[in-house]
């Protein structure tokens, strides 16, 4: 038995082995956009520092940052002692942070990518998004192989959500009267038509994909009201008083379905995320 | 009633009815039974929309309106300050900082009852405004002043508390911009008995109050409590603004509109004067709803009402300025010169012994901080590197600190106003329009480009202000009322965008609460001579600041030609304000604090008040910037918002020993 353990230990320390050393060569980055984190871990690299790391870890959820990695502090200003400490070899920001780039550039070299504006998000445009940070990281293989599986998971969706579906009014609380609605350029709509479904809101939105309504401009929209958690502190009472919001859900004729909180504005990972929840919640709404 | 203030609440009116009915003829209400709004027929989704949303929503405006307006009269009327306002006692502030707090660390609170917390909030900040200014019998200045401290105190934080969870309250500030949809009467049946009931008890003390007006010692001879009556009807007012912060958010301007309007147009005994600001105020905030109501689907997405009323205010405000009567304010003065049982001399060896202490602190500041492996004293582990970060930021806060302290002097003195400061008088928050313009049109590719924005938004600020003010010949309180006006403005911008829930905007919130983030050694050369420059033209003109606070008639015999002088002097301010802003941002106080700080200590001659307050201003910046950096490492606080922190607990036990 004793000699079966070494022997394992033995196996898996050499299969190991290569993987540590493949890490090690890794490029050593600093990221500062929560999207571009997310599409790291996916791709397999670790980053030295990141933004926010707590708060990424609470809203983006998955994937999570290790524990190695350092926390830079706030997204509108990472602390520039602790990134020169760090000394990485490149720091990833997007044009929302472009003032940071003198500073930052004084550290590393910059490099800044776009996903989320104007016109611009769709299933193509999260997949050159996943190449180009995979390029500038050497590692097309890995956004090749993410990609490949994330179409593969959402094709195996498609076959699983429930046929007749209605469009759906994708929605999160802001407080107990307002709501983001997400429409075109949204990450949720892209997940939702990946697998087949549709988009119920037509109204304009921002370049992040949302619109802030109150909750009386989702009157007579028809279609399956999707919220989006968190919800707000006291907002689920409140609703479950309001008539007004008892009589939209009702006229909509489908019950309002809950998800569990999906960063709102994230790359391929959430993306497959979101539609392997929305899915789920659909099914078990259909039985 | 005069023919005016009548004429223009029939036009108000005219205009809210004929939006109204053409809202309600577009949805086909007004031929059959929808009409009643009080009636919900569950068959028709119109009539649905209509009673639950429709009608609580004007009903709700037309109760907010009268009653912010109400609490505005009573305040100004029992604080005799044109610039008093609802906000004034910081009950807005106080009611969104009770939010955040609880949105953040007791969110059980909020699901027990949200406009409990913001009640209660509101409250919190009116008894320490009271508790602040009870030595002093409530005075009117010291109320307004205790206010504003409480004001910026709350705001510090809460900006603090907005960058660090900026996921979290994000629901939040869509309350902060007021928006007043609704889905259903519980705000209307919440606030019409409160409301009545509070327009009732101010009634009672209308005549006491309208005796106020003539003057302390008439009112004090009558036999009125003038303690119990301003506490009385200041707590009415705020309560009243509690109510409607609570239930359907800040709503900006309102409250000091709609007693301006009437006061100008001739309206001056209180029982008109209240009534008709009730209704201007109820018609107005209506009026700007429907209209807002009436707005394409993405611009009433971005603008919330609230907001709205405070940056259609603001223009409003600015035109009727040159019409407004304003009385001196003589008991502003009496503040400035209460430290006269105790003055301080400066002599040479106590500025020594300050400057020496401003250069060991720099040393000190610039070895010791915390790093990736906790504290660290570059002396001993010898990463001489880090210098390269943190000189640059030191040293401009330093520069910014002095030159918004002697910023602030030169204006306090100048309009013999303890409120001013080039916070107050607009050129901060003129910087900020500037800057969130070329943001969000996309010109911000570089730190250049935001220089630029900035330094166009100070000298539009201040072509207006002079424009404005030119006539009245720079007269203190008009140039205060033209920075009242434009930072309202700038804080309706501000609460819009942020509202909107733009990522964007945080970056812009970051640059806003007062940040070295952004200095390079590139940067400090300029910053530097200008400090040179301006500070020492600041004493060259030191004589002056010394004749004018002792009134305009007193510097005219001694031969100055006041006009030239006030122009001179405000344009210095303007510039060492830019200077000083594009560098550490607009929000930092200083400017206002350390003039008072150097006062409390006693320095109140002008030479030796702008030596103290300049030394004071660079010593509080420099600790605010390096503490901001330590306290929640590797998170950032703002050194202007650390400042403000930490000047703010200071004033405040000044406050309290006045």
């Amino acid at each position: 038995m004793k000699n079966t353990f070494s022997y394992l230990l033995i196996v898996f320390a050499t299969l190991t082995t290569p993987f540590v050393s493949a890490q090690e060569q890794d490029m050593k980055v600093a990221v500062i956009d929560w999207t571009q984190i997310e599409t790291l871990l996916a791709l397999g690299i670790q980053p030295i520092g990141a933004a926010q790391v707590a708060d990424y870890n609470a809203w983006v959820k998955s994937p999570t940052i290790p524990a190695i990695t350092a926390d830079l502090g706030l997204r509108t200003q990472p602390n520039l002692e602790r990134l020169s400490e760090l000394k990485p070899e490149r720091i990833f920001i997007s044009p929302m942070f472009q003032s940071l780039a003198p500073q930052l550039s004084r550290i590393a070299p910059v490099t800044s990518i776009a996903l989320y504006k104007k016109d611009n998000v769709s299933w193509q445009a999260l997949k050159t998004y996943t190449r180009t940070i995979a390029k500038d990281t050497n590692k097309e293989d890995a956004a090749e192989a993410l990609i490949q599986s994330a179409q593969n998971k959402l094709a195996e969706l498609t076959t699983q959500v429930p046929a007749n579906a209605a469009p759906l009014l994708m929605v999160q609380f802001m407080d107990a009267r307002h709501v983001r609605v997400f429409g075109n350029n949204s990450m949720y709509k892209i997940a939702a038509n990946q697998i087949g479904l549709k988009n119920a809101w037509q109204g304009d939105t921002n370049s992040w994909g949302f619109s802030l309504v109150g909750i009386d401009k989702l009157l007579g929209i028809k279609g399956q009201i999707v919220v989006i958690e968190p919800l707000p502190a006291g907002v689920m009472t409140n609703l479950q008083q309001d008539a007004f919001w008892q009589y939209l859900v009702t006229q909509t004729g489908h019950p309002m379905l809950t998800i569990a909180p999906v960063w709102s504005f994230g790359a391929i990972p959430s993306t497959v995320r979101f539609a392997t929840l929305l899915t789920a919640a659909l099914n078990k709404e259909a039985k | 009633m005069r023919i005016l203030p009548l004429t223009l609440i029939v036009i108000l009116a005219t205009l809210v009815a004929l939006l109204m009915g053409s809202h309600l003829s577009s949805v086909g209400a007004l031929n059959g039974y929808f009409i009643n709004p009080f009636h919900t027929d569950w068959h028709s989704s119109y009539s649905v929309e209509l009673t639950l949303t429709w009608w609580p929503r004007l009903f709700s405006t037309l109760l907010c309106g009268a009653a912010l307006a109400v609490a505005g009269v009573l305040m100004q009327q029992v604080l005799r300050n044109p610039i008093a306002s609802p906000s004034t006692l910081g009950v807005a502030s106080g009611a969104s900082f009770g939010l955040m707090l609880a949105t953040l660390y007791a969110p059980w609170l909020i699901s027990f009852s949200h406009s409990l917390v913001a009640l209660a909030g509101g409250l919190i900040s009116m008894g320490l405004v009271f508790t602040l200014s009870w030595r002093r019998a409530l005075s009117p200045t010291i109320v307004v002043i205790a206010g504003l401290v409480i004001n910026l105190y709350f705001s510090a934080f809460s900006t603090v508390l907005l960058m660090l969870n900026q996921e979290k309250l994000s629901g939040l500030m869509i309350w902060g911009a007021g928006s007043l949809v609704q889905t259903g009467w519980g705000n209307v049946n919440y606030l019409w008995p409160r409301i009545l009931a509070a327009v009732f008890i101010a009634c009672i003390f209308l005549k006491p109050l309208s005796l106020l007006e003539l003057s302390e010692s008439g009112a004090k001879s009558l036999g009125v409590s003038l303690t119990k009556l301003r506490f009385i009807c200041l707590g009415l007012a705020v309560l009243l603004t509690s109510w409607v912060v609570a239930s359907v958010g800040v709503i900006g301007f309102i409250g000091l509109a709609a007693p301006a309007i009437t006061r100008l147009m001739g309206v001056h005994r209180l029982v008109p004067k209240l009534i008709t600001s009730m209704i201007i105020g109820a018609l107005l905030l209506t009026l700007t709803d429907l209209l807002i109501q009436r707005l394409p689907d993405m611009m009433a997405m971005v603008i919330q009402t609230g907001a709205a009323t405070a940056a259609l205010g603001a223009p409003l405000m600015l035109w009727l300025l040159p019409k407004l009567a304003i009385r001196h304010q003589t008991q502003t003065e009496t503040v400035l010169t209460r430290h006269n049982n105790h003055i301080s001399r400066l002599n040479k060896s106590s500025i020594l012994w300050t400057c020496s202490a401003l250069v060991i602190g720099f040393c000190v500041f610039a070895t010791l901080s915390i790093q990736t492996d906790g504290w660290q004293w570059l002396v001993l582990n010898g990463n001489w590197s880090m210098l390269e970060w943190r000189i640059p930021r030191l040293v401009a806060a330093l520069l910014a600190g002095v030159m918004l302290a002697v910023a602030g002097t030169i204006i306090q003195r100048l309009s013999g106003n303890p409120m001013a400061s080039p916070e107050v008088i607009g050129i901060s928050s003129g910087i900020a329009i500037g800057l969130i313009v070329t943001i969000y049109t996309g010109l911000a590719t570089s730190t250049m480009g935001l220089y630029l924005g900035g330094l166009i938004g100070a000298l539009v600020t201040m072509g207006l202000i002079i424009l404005l003010n030119q006539k009245s010949g720079f007269q203190p309180e008009r140039v205060l009322l033209t920075g009242v006006a434009i930072t309202a403005l700038m804080n309706a911008v501000q609460t819009l965008i942020l509202a909107g829930g733009d990522p964007r905007s945080y970056a812009f919130l970051a640059w806003l609460s007062g940040s070295t983030y952004y200095v390079t050694t590139n940067t400090l050369l300029p910053l530097a001579i200008a400090t040179i420059v301006f500070v020492s033209l600041g004493f060259l003109l030191s004589k002056w600041l010394d004749i004018l606070p002792l009134g305009q008639s007193t510097a005219q015999s001694l031969g100055m030609r006041v006009s030239r002088a006030r122009l001179l002097l405000l344009l210095l301010a303007a510039c060492l304000t830019v200077a000083a802003t594009l560098v550490v941002g607009p929000l930092s106080f200083i400017g206002l604090m350390a003039p008072h700080l150097a006062r409390l200590f006693g320095f109140s001659k002008a030479r030796e008040h702008l030596i103290a307050s300049a030394l004071v201003g660079g010593l509080l910046m420099l600790l605010s910037d390096w503490l901001g950096r330590q306290w929640l490492y590797p998170q950032e606080i703002p050194a202007g918002m650390v400042a403000s922190i930490i000047g703010g607990l200071y004033l405040m036990w000044g406050l309290r020993r006045l």
